[in-house]
């Protein structure tokens, strides 16, 4: 499916010389101009490979509760982790046959799991063998200015050097088969600010349940 | 052709048509209706057809979701292990009666497939039934292989999002089918065909014995054809039914016997000649009927028109009908013994008026007869009277002594010469009435005939006390042609006439003119005058005025039919006009002769 991602705002306000850090103010919307929560927009310098995202948390917890994974969406940098945690009253399957990362492990009610490390960048979608519906999503970040929007659609990158970079923006409802929307920004000054929207499908944070559920 | 015959003709004729449009109606009516009720099953069967499929084909569905859902094949699809792939496919694919299993990747490439009666590589061909699985989880659709359907379910397969598509051919063959009519409302017969080129070659069918021969069938739309197979017929209807994109087009065909639906009609049939056969005898009936109580007694009325017409009255055949037929034979009756009597009534009065006419002729015959003879019987002792009055007043043989004895003797002259005019005057009347009236052709001056009689009586009227105008045309030379004497005799009638019924100190008017070929004499008085209705009798010998036979008027009223009898024996006429109380006009108008016209000019 092709489709083009209208771009609500884009801008750059050059407030300071060029020697000092900037920030960046993110806020995305859907295609109805509501805030889009859990998005995530990484930058990456045009010119340049991206230092190695340290400033980024090395771990995450995903939790299992009431047959969901929370959160949606985990934001990793390359060779950060990943801890399954058991909150629910049923063990879990949880399982990935993503390019960046193949894995499969139980983790029994109450237990957590060992640490999940995703080397390669890239999106993994992670499932529970057992229950269809459960999806989680893990952005592995090449670039340390990576953030995920909260549930007003805003993030901020709070130091970045002044200078030109690709946004990549990217949701887990993006339509199937559609590529993440990239923009180009220019970091000029101590603040920046990039708005954008995106097309996503639906509300729910889950694909549809699937009617086999109950058969397991 | 006869009033009967037509009327036959018409009322079968009438009938048969009527019957004959109604069966043909009826046909129509019943072959359209089940072509229409063929229609609306089919229809519906279309409607309910892939739902059936979908139905029949749960099982394989759901077996192919459970596929879609498991681990190994995901890890074999996510490790690109075909074989495991192939493994699986196969396995399920017998399990749920697929004969055919794909797996297509998300860009719609075939990644295994477990092969065909044509093993398919390359890009799965349908990319539609891809987004349905996509968006609902399962796409369903006909697809055509060769020359066989098959209903192909897709379903994604998710890790947990879509990393693959599985396809499950499941054949739609005549069990299948089958099953389908079986939870169908429809009983009949049912048959896919799938299209090849220009033609249309038979996929499934639900029995064996359908017919072979069907219909082309339009891309869209539908169509019937009537279609013999082992001897019945049935009207086949065809629809296309919606096929994946690349399949190619797919019919469902439906054959109706028509013998279920005709069998209704035969019956309608065999009960339509029968009322058809009932209706002509009712019409041939009701045709003889009115040939009995109109055409025949129609002709009978006009047989007896034509013998009145030909004059036999004889009492014509009466129609004893209470209708208007009958009516009018009774008038014809009663009319035809009307015209009888009046007829005989007429022929008697004919005849007693002619036998009273031959009878008055020879009366009148008898009397001129009888008066001719008379008058000369009486003429000869008459003439002796006379003739002896004469020789006695004249004293021939010596004086008769007294004076009184010459006196009788001029009486008795008198009164002879008086009877013998009288007889004169009868005499010539008679033969005027026997036409043997001989008149003279002497030429007669018209003035002085006129002047003449007028004179004869002018001391008449001096004695009367009666003034005597004359007012002659001055023409001296206007002829007359004719017996002087009689003329002026008739003339003299008029005038004489005129004084006797004129009182004293009254006047009678004589005037003549000359009017082309025609002397007018017009004698006009003072007197009583004659009423209207009595002028023509004064004209006719032996009437006299019974009003005007007072005593003082007296004649044999031989004047005036003598004066008629001489002017019209010359041609002339005489007529009377008058008013009583106010005179008389006699006008006598007699030919001038055309000698003294001429001599006149």
């Amino acid at each position: 499916m092709r489709r083009t991602v209208p771009i609500a705002a884009l801008g750059a306000l050059l407030l300071a010389s060029s020697s000092h850090a900037a920030s960046v103010d993110v806020s995305v919307v859907d295609q109805s101009g509501h805030p889009l929560p859990d998005a995530i927009v990484e930058l990456i310098p045009a010119a340049s490979q991206p230092p190695a995202p340290t400033a980024l948390a090395q771990e995450s917890i995903v939790d299992q509760r009431r047959e969901t994974f929370f959160p949606l969406v985990s934001l990793v940098p390359m060779g950060g982790d990943i801890v399954f945690t058991n909150h629910d009253t049923t063990m879990h399957q949880v399982y990935s046959f993503s390019a960046i990362k193949q894995f499969a492990l139980e983790v029994d009610q109450g237990q957590r799991s060992r640490a999940v490390v995703f080397e390669k960048p890239g999106i993994a979608a992670i499932g529970c063998n057992i229950h269809d519906q459960m999806i989680t999503y893990v952005y592995v970040a090449r670039s340390p200015w990576t953030v995920r929007t909260d549930a007003s659609g805003y993030a901020r990158i709070a130091t970045i050097p002044p200078g030109s970079y690709r946004a990549t923006i990217w949701h887990p409802h993006l339509p199937a088969g559609q590529a993440p929307s990239v923009v180009s920004l220019v970091v000029a000054g101590d603040r920046a600010e990039l708005k954008t929207s995106l097309p996503v499908h639906g509300s729910d944070q889950a694909p549809k349940k699937s009617k086999h559920m109950d058969m397991y | 052709m006869s009033f009967r015959n037509r009327l036959a003709l018409f009322l079968i004729v009438t009938l048969v048509c009527v019957q004959a449009a109604t069966a043909v109606f009826t046909y129509v009516y019943l072959r359209h209706d089940l072509e229409e009720q063929g229609k609306r099953e089919l229809a519906s069967n279309m409607a309910a057809f892939t739902r059936q499929l979908d139905f029949l084909s749960r099982r394989a569905s759901d077996g192919v979701e459970v596929l879609a859902l498991d681990y190994a094949l995901r890890e074999a699809i996510a490790a690109r292990n075909e074989g495991t792939e192939l493994s699986a496919l196969r396995n399920h694919g017998m399990r749920i009666g697929a004969t055919r299993m794909m797996l297509i990747g998300l860009d719609g490439a075939i990644a295994a497939d477990t092969g065909g009666p044509s093993r398919r590589s390359g890009v799965f061909a349908d990319a539609p039934l891809l987004e349905a699985a996509t968006l609902n989880d399962r796409g369903t659709a006909l697809i055509t292989e060769g020359n066989r359907i098959f209903w192909v379910i897709v379903v994604p397969v998710r890790a947990p999002l879509p990393i693959a598509f599985i396809a499950a051919f499941i054949p739609v063959d005549d069990v299948l089918l089958r099953k389908i009519r079986e939870i169908s409302s429809s009983q009949n017969a049912i048959m896919l065909a799938v299209r090849q080129g220009n033609a249309w070659q038979p996929a499934a069918r639900t029995t064996g014995d359908i017919v072979p021969d069907f219909p082309p069938v339009p891309e869209t739309g539908e169509n019937t054809a009537l279609v013999t197979h082992g001897g019945a017929e049935y009207l086949a209807i065809a629809a296309p039914l919606e096929t994946a994109d690349s399949s190619r087009p797919i019919a469902a065909i439906v054959a109706l016997p028509l013998e279920n639906a005709l069998s209704a009609y035969r019956r309608l049939m065999t009960w339509m000649v029968a009322v058809l056969s009932l209706s002509v005898a009712a019409a041939a009936g009701g045709a003889a009927l009115i040939v009995r109580r109109f055409a025949r007694p129609l002709e009978v009325l006009a047989g007896t028109a034509q013998r009145i017409a030909e004059g036999d009255y004889s009492d014509p055949p009466v129609i004893h009908q209470s209708d208007e037929i009958g009516r009018l034979s009774r008038a014809i009756a009663n009319m035809t013994r009307a015209i009888a009597e009046r007829e005989t009534a007429l022929t008697g009065a004919m005849e007693t008026a002619e036998l009273a006419r031959s009878q008055a002729v020879k009366a009148n015959e008898a009397k001129s007869h009888f008066l001719a003879n008379m008058s000369h019987e009486l003429r000869t002792p008459l003439n002796a009277i006379v003739g002896f009055g004469e020789m006695l007043e004249q004293e021939v043989l010596g004086p008769l002594g007294s004076g009184r004895y010459l006196e009788y003797a001029r009486h008795i002259r008198e009164s002879g010469d008086h009877l013998r005019g009288l007889f004169e005057r009868m005499l010539e009347l008679a033969d005027a009435g026997s036409r043997k009236l001989d008149i003279a052709t002497d030429p007669v001056p018209a003035s002085e005939l006129l002047r003449s009689a007028a004179e004869l009586h002018r001391s008449l009227a001096k004695k009367e006390n009666i003034h005597l105008a004359l007012h002659i045309a001055p023409d001296e030379n206007a002829s007359l042609r004719g017996d002087a004497l009689k003329l002026r005799q008739a003339i003299a009638n008029v005038i004489h006439n005129a004084i006797k019924f004129t009182p004293a100190k009254g006047t009678v008017a004589i005037s003549s003119m000359v009017d082309n070929t025609c002397y007018r004499i017009r004698v006009s008085d003072t007197g009583v005058g004659i009423l209207p209705e009595l002028q023509s009798l004064v004209l006719q010998p032996f009437h006299r005025l019974r009003s005007a036979l007072d005593g003082q008027h007296q004649g044999a009223g031989l004047g005036l039919p003598y004066a008629k009898v001489i002017v019209e024996s010359h041609g002339g006429t005489i007529s009377i006009s008058s008013e009583a109380g106010h005179g008389t006009v006699v006008a006598i108008d007699l030919p001038l002769s055309l000698g003294a016209v001429s001599h006149a000019a």
